[in-house]
């Protein structure tokens, strides 16, 4: 939401030089296989390639990493946060702004104050799919970060979890973890649904 | 001389605004009119700090403003849309540019209570926008634009959205508030009703470049364009040759009809003449035609009849029914004959 949300206001209200490009690498996360992704994003930040090196001289690693599992995954499911707001923006008339404006507002106060009212319900919406969206990743994760060393434990996301648990027992040892984190998710979406609706 | 655009170019897509120049002072009321598409509001906008001109200079009382963002401009914009700021009631939408600025709440109160008496509505102050009428929300943008107490108000088609029977009211209000609040207002419309009505001056704009600037009297009486001529209600303009005669002009229309004019004119002309100096008659004299009624249209002030005479049509306004296909007999009087040098010719008005 943080980063999703004034980059969305930029694409919703911007024209600059290669928007289009910006655009594309936005859109990735639906044009290809998320494992091509993950790949991309080890060529980019592994220790010894891209951005990797410089990286490591600053003590940050990105593999099997939570830091790599969550710039990953925010990635891969920033998507749907950014164009859900952005076209919750576009649909703000550029003149409501404009009148603010001329009323003596910044633009972060208008962009607070007459904006985020506006939008708040679609961030939300957003905020969940994106949220959704990074619970449900697979194919990325097996590639940047299978497991996670995270506070004297190796922890798994739960969807590589249940991927590794079909591997190795087959389907009648995943059944009550998949049915598990569909009623977690499912349960979660209900009430958030049903909270937004009454706000 | 408060607000200056000097030369202001900017181009918007295929839109160009070109060299607008326009001078508007204190206690003004200054009219842009224009057909729709014309650069009306991107004028407006770009004197708000919306868009910035590619060259030319805004100043206000002799600064240079060109590049200031809109809140450091001390110009109010009222839109054409009601801009509610949702979800706040009246009050925190007229309160909220104070509240932008940093003003206590205690100056705050003062402000707002001053202002929705002067405009009343104070009755309106704890409602939610939505649930106000056309009329009600344009005395609320007002009042919110007139709280922050700006240099210049500028006002995008304020009463495309009003009823008729409020848009009188509205109407003065508006005109009031140069003097009431000693600050100049810039208003873009395309009624010409609307603009002789308010403006102190008009200025009028086609295709992004201003075309004539003047005052209600002569924008209305005398344009000096086809298309102001055109745009001011000037139902009637036809082209023709005008010789010079001792009391005026003759003008041979295409059709070969003859119309005298009181005006001086040689040359390739348009003859202009306003419905309502029309008049159905009964003589043989000057400028006195027989036609027939080719249709009629109710206005709120009598009927709009369409007289075909020899192929060429006039309007008139008149104050009964008249069926379709009656023969009428009109004059149109030697001073109702407003010429204009078509753009080709080399006619000039040799005096009035």
């Amino acid at each position: 939401m943080l980063v999703g949300t004034p980059f969305a206001y930029l694409l919703a209200r911007s024209e600059f030089r290669f928007k289009e490009v910006i655009e594309a690498i936005i859109d990735i996360p639906i044009m290809v296989p998320h494992v091509v992704v993950g790949i991309m994003i080890v060529l980019a930040f592994s220790s010894q390639y891209g951005l990797g090196p410089i990286l490591q001289g600053l003590g940050i690693n990105m593999i099997d990493t939570l830091i790599g599992a969550i710039v990953t995954v925010t990635y891969l499911s920033a998507t749907y946060s950014i164009r859900v707001t952005e076209t919750s923006i576009k649909t703000i008339n550029p003149d409501i702004e404009l009148t603010a404006r001329t009323l003596g507002s910044s633009p972060a106060f208008t962009f607070i104050h007459v904006i985020v009212p506006r939008i708040w319900k679609s961030i939300a919406n957003g905020a969940l799919l994106t949220w959704a969206r990074a619970v449900a990743e697979v194919g990325a994760l097996l590639v940047v970060a299978y497991y996670v060393y995270f506070n004297g434990n190796d922890v798994y996301p739960a969807s590589i979890y249940i991927y590794e648990g079909f591997q190795a027992l087959g389907l009648a040892g995943v059944v009550k973890y998949s049915a598990a984190l569909l009623v977690i998710v499912l349960v979660i979406f209900i009430v958030y649904r049903f909270i937004l609706k009454r706000l | 001389m408060l607000l200056q655009l000097l030369n202001i170019n900017l181009t918007l897509g295929n839109f160009k605004l070109n060299s607008v120049t326009l001078n508007v002072d204190q206690q003004e009321y200054l009219i842009i009119i224009g057909r729709t598409a014309s650069g009306k509001t991107t004028i407006l906008k770009t004197i708000a700090g919306a868009y910035r001109p590619s060259s030319g200079k805004i100043l206000i009382d002799g600064s240079d403003i060109t590049t200031l963002p809109p809140e450091r401009r001390s110009i109010a914009y009222v839109s054409q849309i009601f801009s509610s700021f949702d979800p706040m009631n009246v009050r925190g939408n007229i309160e909220f540019g104070l509240r932008a600025r940093g003003v206590p709440k205690p100056e705050r109160t003062q402000l707002i209570n001053g202002v929705v008496k002067d405009l009343g509505i104070e009755h309106l102050l704890d409602r939610m926008p939505v649930t106000l009428s056309g009329g009600e929300q344009q005395r609320v943008s007002l009042a919110r634009a007139l709280v922050t107490s700006p240099k210049i108000l500028l006002l995008d088609e304020p009463l495309s959205m009003i009823d008729p029977e409020t848009k009188g009211s509205i109407i003065r209000l508006l005109k009031a508030i140069p003097e009431k609040y000693n600050i100049p207002v810039v208003h873009v419309t395309h009624e010409w009703d609307e603009a002789y009505s308010l403006a102190s001056r008009i200025a009028v704009i086609n295709q992004g470049r201003i075309i004539e600037v003047g005052d209600p009297e002569q924008i209305f009486n005398e344009p000096r364009s086809y298309l102001t001529a055109k745009l001011v209600g000037f139902y009637d303009m036809h082209k023709g040759d005008a010789t010079l005669t001792d009391s005026g002009s003759t003008i041979k229309l295409e059709n070969g009809l003859e119309l005298k004019s009181r005006m001086k004119i040689n040359g390739s002309v348009y003859a202009c003449v306003r419905p309502e100096r029309i008049k159905l008659s009964t003589g043989d004299g000057f400028n006195t035609f027989e036609g027939r009624v080719v249709d009629v249209f109710r206005e709120r002030f009598g009927f709009r009849i369409i007289i075909n005479i020899k192929n060429i049509e006039f309007t008139a306004l008149v104050g009964s029914m008249l069926p379709r296909g009656d023969v009428v007999t009109i004059t149109i009087p030697e001073d109702s004959v407003y010429v204009i040098p078509a753009p080709e010719s080399n006619g000039v008005p040799i005096n009035g």
